[in-house]
C-alpha cells in the first residue's frame, strides 16, 4: 500500500506537469474560462503540410503521400477537415546491381497522384518529405483534368530527383500489407 | 463536442485529435491492440498524454465516468473543471478504487464519495 501510494502521487505529479498545473493548486484551482483556455499543455498540430501520411481509402488505400496544403476547417464544397495530398500512385521497382542504367532508368520511375483527401482516411506518420511542392500543386490544379495531369506530371519529376539521391527511403517503399 | 469538457468513445475520441482539441486521453485495459496502439500513435504525434485506466475493463471506465454504458477511450478536452475528477479518476484507479468521474458541467465539489467498491459485494 505504501508503494502503491507512493506511485499514485508520482502519477498525479506527472500529470499535472504534462497539464502544467503545479500540484498546489489542485483542489482549490478556480480560474475563469479564459484562463483555462491559455493553461495546460496545447495539442500539437500534426497533419502540416510535408507530412508523409497514409491514404486509407479509396482507389489510393495503402499508398503514401504527403500533405501538401491542409484545410483544417474545410471549404464551402467540403465542409470537414481535408487535405491536399501527392502521393505515389506506383511506387520505383527494386533496382539491382545487375541492372543496366536504362533497365535502372525505367525501374526508377513514380507514378503520382494529386487529391484531396479527408483527415479520416488518413494515417498520419512520424516521416516528414519535405519536397517543396507548393508551386506546382496549386488550390486550383484539380478544377480540370489537364491542369490536374501537368501538377502530377510535375511532382513526379520532384518524387523522381529525390528518390535518385537516396533520402526518405522510406516514403518511396511499397507498404506491405 | 467543441464546448464540452471530455468526451467518451473512439471516434470522438480521433475526432479530437484531428480538431486539434484534448489535453488527455484515457484507454480502458480491454481496449483492443489494434486501437490502442493507433490512438497511441496519434497522441504521440500530437503530444498528448495517455493513461491506461487500471479497472478491469471497459466496463469499469464507463461507470466512473457515471454512465451506463462500456467506455473504451476518452478524452479530456479542457481539464480545469475536470482537473479535480481526472486526478480523482486515475489516482483512485493507481490505489484500485472504482470512482465517479463527476458530472462535469456541474458545478458541485469535485471530490463525490466513492461508489462501493463492486468487488466485495
Amino acid at each position: 500500500m505504501g508503494l502503491k501510494s507512493e506511485r499514485s502521487v508520482f502519477l498525479i505529479f506527472k500529470i499535472s506537469k504534462l497539464l502544467c498545473y503545479s500540484p498546489e493548486t489542485l483542489t482549490t484551482h478556480t480560474s475563469t474560462e479564459g484562463e483555462r483556455e491559455s493553461e495546460g499543455a496545447k495539442m500539437v498540430k500534426f497533419l502540416k503540410p510535408n507530412k508523409a501520411v497514409i491514404v486509407l481509402q479509396g482507389r489510393y488505400a495503402g499508398r503514401k503521400a504527403v500533405i501538401v496544403r491542409s484545410f483544417d476547417d474545410g471549404t464551402r464544397d467540403r465542409p470537414y477537415g481535408h487535405c491536399l495530398v501527392a502521393g505515389i500512385k506506383k511506387y520505383p521497382s527494386k533496382v539491382i546491381r545487375k541492372d543496366s542504367t536504362k533497365k535502372a532508368a525505367r525501374k526508377s520511375r513514380v507514378k503520382c497522384f494529386v487529391k484531396l483527401v479527408n483527415y479520416r482516411h488518413l494515417m498520419p506518420t512520424r516521416y516528414t518529405l519535405d519536397v517543396d511542392l507548393k508551386d506546382v500543386v496549386s488550390g486550383d490544379c484539380l478544377q480540370s483534368k489537364d491542369k490536374k495531369v501537368s501538377a502530377a506530371r510535375e511532382t513526379k519529376k520532384r518524387f523522381e530527383e529525390r528518390f535518385k539521391t537516396g533520402k526518405n527511403k522510406w516514403f518511396f517503399t511499397k507498404l506491405r500489407f | 463536442m467543441e464546448s464540452g469538457k471530455y468526451t467518451l468513445g473512439y471516434k470522438t475520441v480521433l475526432k479530437s485529435f484531428r480538431n486539434w482539441k484534448g489535453k488527455l486521453i484515457i484507454i480502458a485495459k480491454c481496449c483492443p491492440p489494434h486501437r490502442k496502439s493507433e490512438i497511441e500513435c496519434y497522441s504521440m504525434l500530437a503530444k498528448v498524454g495517455v493513461h491506461h485506466y487500471n479497472g478491469n475493463n471497459n466496463v469499469d471506465l464507463g461507470t466512473s465516468s457515471g454512465k451506463y454504458f462500456r467506455v473504451c477511450c476518452l478524452i479530456i478536452i479542457h481539464p480545469a473543471t475536470a482537473f479535480g475528477t481526472v486526478l480523482h479518476v486515475i489516482s483512485t484507479s493507481v490505489l484500485g478504487i472504482t470512482p465517479i468521474l463527476h458530472d462535469i458541467n456541474g458545478t458541485r465539489d469535485p471530490r463525490p464519495e466513492p461508489l462501493p467498491d463492486p468487488y466485495t459485494y
